[in-house]
């Protein structure tokens, strides 16, 4: 099997990420795994490249947008079509790895959703304050303009009324509390991991509790 | 007084908190598109609405105006990048007086709002950071979408927009050569770790930089729990790692530390590097509590101000690489001797 970095050389190291959720393998050389930072060289300090591999840099490989394109063979008919804003392509997009404009979004929306999840793990974002900006932030602005603006220590948290949203957010602390104990079982930091143990279950005992009251 | 000269928790390991907030303005092409003309429109649409909301607190600085001491200067303080520096079109700078606040417009999104906290501090860090972001977004049309969330020149930082990262000294991990494997294990959870200066930079003073890459499909709070977690154990791992080696090479980790002092006490030239690297050393003497060592603040000050640019700055005028060694040694020749 071909690197799928290069497209040159072998494939000898299997390489496996696991990002908001999404496990991925991606197979390289071992020139290309050092290169991103997967393969240690021997007695280094353990930074070759300090590249990342799903950060700006993963717009020159080819690997995404093969992937993808083979599966939606729409994209070549894409890589013509261009912003009416900004006039960029969807080629452009893949040689620099920017977008022209906020507009761009709206019109490649469909690609960019396969995008943003070959990214991310996901395409949909998840903050109140975001999608209600218009009233949420202005309230929270006005309540900010005066002479202590800077020196509120206390965090502001967007008040979530909608209680789908509560439900959501409490889904994704369960999965950012499981995924950071897997990240402290990784580090042995068994201590922490005990604490985010007893967190998970205090919150899976609690939905628990409610599902059996809502049969009742 | 600069944010740097503050103490701030975990500072035995950790140097520095930042937060970056990208955000762009709807109606405007993002700024690779940009010619110098609408660049400067966005740059002066800007100003004025920060002004609106905090007058007169950042002072702007429009990069082509800036010498190339100045530059540099502002990398050494990890204000900018060096790669921003390098990209010659109309880029301004909004900081305040403590530059732990700035605003960089028109580097590849249209702000980046960024904030500074000495130590490990990620909610006040983000706190103060979120807080004049949603004040612009309430004067700005902010390009976001409902389903995206802040929308991004690169698709790398869409969502949140948020990129927290954490400066961090970690020369014990380094020894006892166990950087490797928990780099790798930070990498493979989705995080970056990179060196002094960021993207692109190499080891500098046994010094990592971590940061988030996931910015779409959690909040910015989860990020940040998430964030905190991960650095916490981080954290633990390296102070475990000081205590064996100085348990296990007690008098060989001492000479280490105290040449490094008597270097810096004595040295007449003294390069950037060769300064930063026994600097490094006399932080891990201060954690390690060693007698008469100085402060961390006062640490990080002089690494700050001893840098190629910021010597030129402090002296005034341009100077040759031996004119930098010497104005470099007898500064902190000085320093050293008034803690």
């Amino acid at each position: 099997m071909l690197c799928q970095k290069c497209q040159n050389n072998e494939a000898n190291v299997s390489v496996k990420t696991q990002i908001n959720g999404l496990t991925k393998t991606y197979n390289l050389c071992s020139s290309c795994a050092k290169k991103e930072g997967f393969l240690i060289a021997e007695g280094s300090f353990g930074m070759p490249a300090m590249t990342n591999f799903l950060g700006k840099n993963a717009f020159s490989l080819p690997l995404d947008f093969n992937k993808i394109s083979s599966e939606e063979p729409s994209r070549n008919k894409l890589d013509r079509h261009s912003c009416p804003k900004c006039n960029q392509t969807f080629q452009d997009f893949k040689k620099t790895g920017l977008f022209g404009c906020p507009y761009c979004y709206q019109e490649f929306r469909e690609v960019i959703e396969s995008i943003l999840t070959e990214i991310h793990g996901c395409h949909e974002h998840l903050d109140s304050s975001t999608t209600g900006k218009n009233s949420t932030a202005k309230d929270s602005a006005e309540s900010n303009f005066d002479e202590s603006f800077f020196k509120i220590e206390s965090r502001s948290k967007t008040k979530q009324n909608n209680e789908t949203k509560n439900d959501e957010k409490e889904n994704s602390n369960l999965m950012v509390l499981k995924k950071s104990l897997q990240n402290a079982i990784e580090l042995e930091d068994y201590e922490q991991a005990a604490v985010l143990r007893d967190k998970i279950k205090a919150i899976e005992n609690d939905s628990a509790q409610v599902d059996e009251k809502e049969e009742e | 007084m600069s944010w740097y000269s503050e103490h701030g928790p975990d500072q035995d390991i950790v140097i520095s908190t930042r937060v970056r907030l990208a955000r762009n303005i709807a109606d405007f092409p993002f700024p690779h598109l940009l010619d110098s003309e609408k660049s400067n429109e966005l740059i002066d649409l800007i100003e004025e609405n920060v002004n609106k909301i905090v007058p007169n607190f950042f002072r702007t600085l429009h990069f082509q105006d800036l010498s190339e001491i100045d530059k540099l200067a502002l990398t050494e303080r990890h204000i900018v990048s060096p790669q921003l520096l390098q990209d010659k079109s109309e880029k301004a700078l909004l900081i305040n007086d403590d530059e732990d606040q700035s605003i960089v417009i028109c580097d590849e999104d249209h702000m980046r709002i960024q904030g500074l906290y000495p130590g490990f501090k990620p909610d006040e860090t983000f706190d103060k950071t979120h807080k004049l972001a949603v004040a612009l977004e309430s004067i700005l049309n902010v390009a976001c979408d409902n389903e995206f969330g802040y929308l991004t020149a690169c698709p790398t930082n869409v969502g949140t927009g948020l990129r927290i990262s954490a400066l961090l000294h970690v020369p014990g991990l380094h020894r006892l050569d166990q950087l490797k494997y928990i780099i790798d294990s930070i990498r493979r959870s989705g995080y970056t770790v990179r060196g002094y200066y960021g993207e692109g930079s190499t080891e500098k003073g046994q010094m990592v930089q971590v940061s988030n890459q996931i910015t779409l499909g959690q909040s910015d709070e989860n990020l940040i729990e998430k964030f905190n977690t991960l650095l916490n154990s981080f954290i633990k791992k390296e102070r475990e790692a000081r205590k064996i080696w100085y348990q296990q090479r007690k008098i060989q980790l001492e000479d280490k530390i105290y040449r490094s002092q008597g270097i810096l006490q004595s040295a007449s030239l003294i390069s950037y590097d060769e300064a930063f690297e026994h600097l490094s050393n006399l932080r891990l003497g201060r954690a390690l509590d060693f007698d008469n060592f100085p402060d961390y603040p006062d640490i990080l000050t002089l690494s700050y101000l001893v840098g190629v640019g910021s010597i030129q700055k402090l002296e005034g005028k341009v100077l040759s690489g031996t004119e930098r060694d010497a104005a470099r040694a007898a500064f902190i020749k000085k320093s050293l001797a008034n803690k």
